[in-house]
């Protein structure tokens, strides 16, 4: 079912590379269409909130699908291009429940945004026009990855910056792009929670999260 | 500025594909090629021989010579040889020649199951050699003495290799992708060879004017012809029926069967109806990731016929398999897709003959070029 017509704006797919058509009614979610039918065929959508350890996240799509290959591509080969497309899709849904909110990335450490040459999660939020406010630090040197899964629980040493007192009060949207067992997001939600902050929800591009971990953070039944 | 980018690497212009990063031009195009390169250093064993325990034909003798001798004037070459003329067993002179001088030999393709199906022979062939192959997930080891190894990884090679051979240079991914093609090139230190059933004229073309030359061998080692392709008429409705005559003939006697399908869906609707009728079959496609094990016991004999898209359209070799192609005249059943598939049958001694059967709404020119073409290539080769 395309409505594919002399209102069909000619683009070029972010991902692919391939030339295509957005319909009107692509033009009108998307404001500006970057990705191809195919390549969005292939994203695995979850869309649908559930609470962890209280806080009510929102996951965009499971850990899976044509999302990961961009996150990897992203991440680990440094194709920044990559940014606005993660939210492209969903950018009306976001407005739609997180209205009124600043929204704080989860922090990256310092040697991996520079080993990176960029800060991956802001400019995720900046490719977007989202707003935010990039206030959490973190003191850990280690790779989140290499280490075994219980040390996953190991604090990270995130903190709030200074200027993360212009929070105070504020509705926040903490944000994440991957999930699994939810420590990263925890402590950061600890942190600000600790100033002050009106109100935290979170919104994760992927969902990691095993059913076991979705016992203990008591979110199974949700 | 951006518009006058070039990649170093794979000599990518297009503006549409370069990216920026902290205002430096990147190329978004090769950027997931990215990892270790082999250590160009690496000797070869001394006194590495050929040691093949069958004989050659007298045709691939003198194509095997006439190669050799093309790379002993420093030229390329590009072998037009038919299905089933035992391509890889053409180069075997060559690379000897270049190993005796302790250079680098390798050995490349599209697909990886084809290194996985190919490092054993070469090894066999090669008994003193270390032969080590290079695909996805498997490269902790870059270097030896022989490398078999898949197009993509041709990235870690960079003016790596004295002789570099590419088979199947039409196949999927490397056929027409930019980047696979710029980083094949970029590895070679020497001369390439190509080897191909089904050159196109752009590649004969690319290859003249590139310092090379085109050798050819039309007939099969066992000397018998290409088997024929016939073209069985079928309509919308009564399609499936047909196939599944046709298919219960070469069952009744006792001869193993594919059956191509150009879709997966299309494989997975015409499966299901056969095995209604005619149990005893498998399906198989690239969506898979345990197709091997369905295509082992088809060799062994526990599946009597495959239904399969066109992941088993090359390389396969089956002792009297009969081919059937559901759909011969879809959009994606391409002249050299169908040869590649007609050239599945009769390629063992004692069973070369064999039929491949063409089902099709209405005769598309892919599908009359493609029977075209095989037959006179059996009237080049003598044989009719």
């Amino acid at each position: 079912m395309r409505f594919i017509g002399p209102t069909s704006k000619q683009s070029f797919c972010k991902s692919c590379f391939k030339e295509f058509r957005a319909p009107p009614y692509r033009r009108i979610w998307e404001k500006e269409p970057l990705i191809c039918h195919d390549c969005l065929s292939q994203l695995k959508n979850e869309l649908s909130f559930r609470k962890v350890e209280g806080i009510n996240v929102y996951f965009l799509c499971f850990y899976d699908g044509i999302m990961k290959q961009w996150l990897m591509n992203y991440k680990e080969a440094g194709d920044s291009e990559l940014a606005p497309v993660f939210f492209s899709l969903y950018l009306p849904l976001i407005h739609l429940f997180f209205p009124f909110s600043l929204f704080v990335p989860c922090p990256s450490s310092q040697e991996r945004i520079s080993k990176r040459g960029f800060d991956h999660l802001p400019m995720i939020l900046e490719a977007s026009h989202l707003p935010y406010r990039a206030v959490l630090k973190k003191g850990d040197k280690e790779e989140q990855k290499e280490k075994k899964g219980s040390e996953r629980f190991a604090k990270k040493g995130i903190g709030v910056k200074e200027e993360g007192k212009e929070l105070i009060g504020k509705r926040i949207v903490l944000f994440d792009d991957v999930l699994t067992t939810g420590s990263t997001f925890l402590q950061s939600a600890s942190a600000l929670q600790g100033i002050g902050v009106r109100s935290i929800s979170g919104l994760i591009l992927m969902d990691n999260q095993k059913l076991e971990e979705r016992r203990i953070k008591g979110s199974l039944f949700n | 500025m951006s518009e006058s980018y070039v990649c170093p690497r794979c000599g990518n212009k297009d503006p549409r594909t370069i990216g920026h990063r902290n205002g430096k031009p990147y190329c978004r195009l090769c950027l997931s090629f990215q990892g270790k390169e082999a250590d160009a250093s690496y000797l070869p064993k001394e006194n590495l021989s050929l040691s093949l325990t069958y004989p050659l034909s007298p045709k691939q003798e003198e194509v095997s010579k006439k190669v050799l001798s093309l790379l002993k004037q420093r030229k390329n070459a590009l072998i037009h040889a038919v299905t089933g003329a035992g391509k890889t067993e053409l180069v075997y002179a060559s690379m000897e020649h270049y190993l005796r001088k302790r250079l680098h030999v390798g050995f490349a393709t599209p697909r990886k199951d084809v290194v996985i199906d190919l490092a054993p022979r070469i090894e066999e062939a090669f008994p003193k050699a270390k032969v080590v192959s290079v695909y996805g997930e498997h490269t902790s080891l870059l270097v030896g003495d022989i490398l078999v190894l898949t197009t993509h990884q041709l990235y870690r090679y960079p003016k790596y290799f004295d002789l570099l051979i590419l088979d199947e240079i039409d196949a999927f991914p490397y056929r027409d992708n930019q980047v696979l093609n710029a980083f094949f090139y970029r590895a070679v230190k020497g001369n390439y060879v190509l080897l191909s059933a089904t050159p196109s004229q752009k590649d004969i073309e690319s290859i003249e004017k590139d310092n090379g030359e085109v050798v050819t061998l039309f007939e099969r080692y066992h000397h018998s012809p290409l088997p024929e392709p016939k073209i069985l008429k079928i309509t919308p409705l009564t399609g499936y029926f047909t196939c599944m005559r046709e298919l219960r003939g070469f069952l009744e006697e006792g001869k193993p069967v594919f059956v191509f399908v150009p879709t997966i869906d299309e494989g997975k609707s015409l499966f299901h109806f056969l095995s209604l009728f005619l149990p005893g079959g498998g399906l198989v496609s690239s969506k898979q990731e345990e197709r091997r094990i369905e295509i082992e016991r088809f060799k062994s004999g526990t599946y009597r016929y495959l239904v399969t898209t066109s992941i088993l359209e090359r390389g396969v070799t089956v002792k009297n398999l009969q081919v059937i192609v559901y759909h011969a005249d879809h959009v994606l059943y391409t002249k050299a897709a169908l040869i590649q598939i007609a050239g599945r049958v009769g390629r063992k001694i004692g069973a070369t003959g064999g039929e491949v059967l063409f089902l099709s709404e209405s005769n598309t020119s892919e599908e009359e070029e493609a029977i075209y073409e095989i037959h006179r290539t059996n009237i080049k080769a003598k044989l009719l």
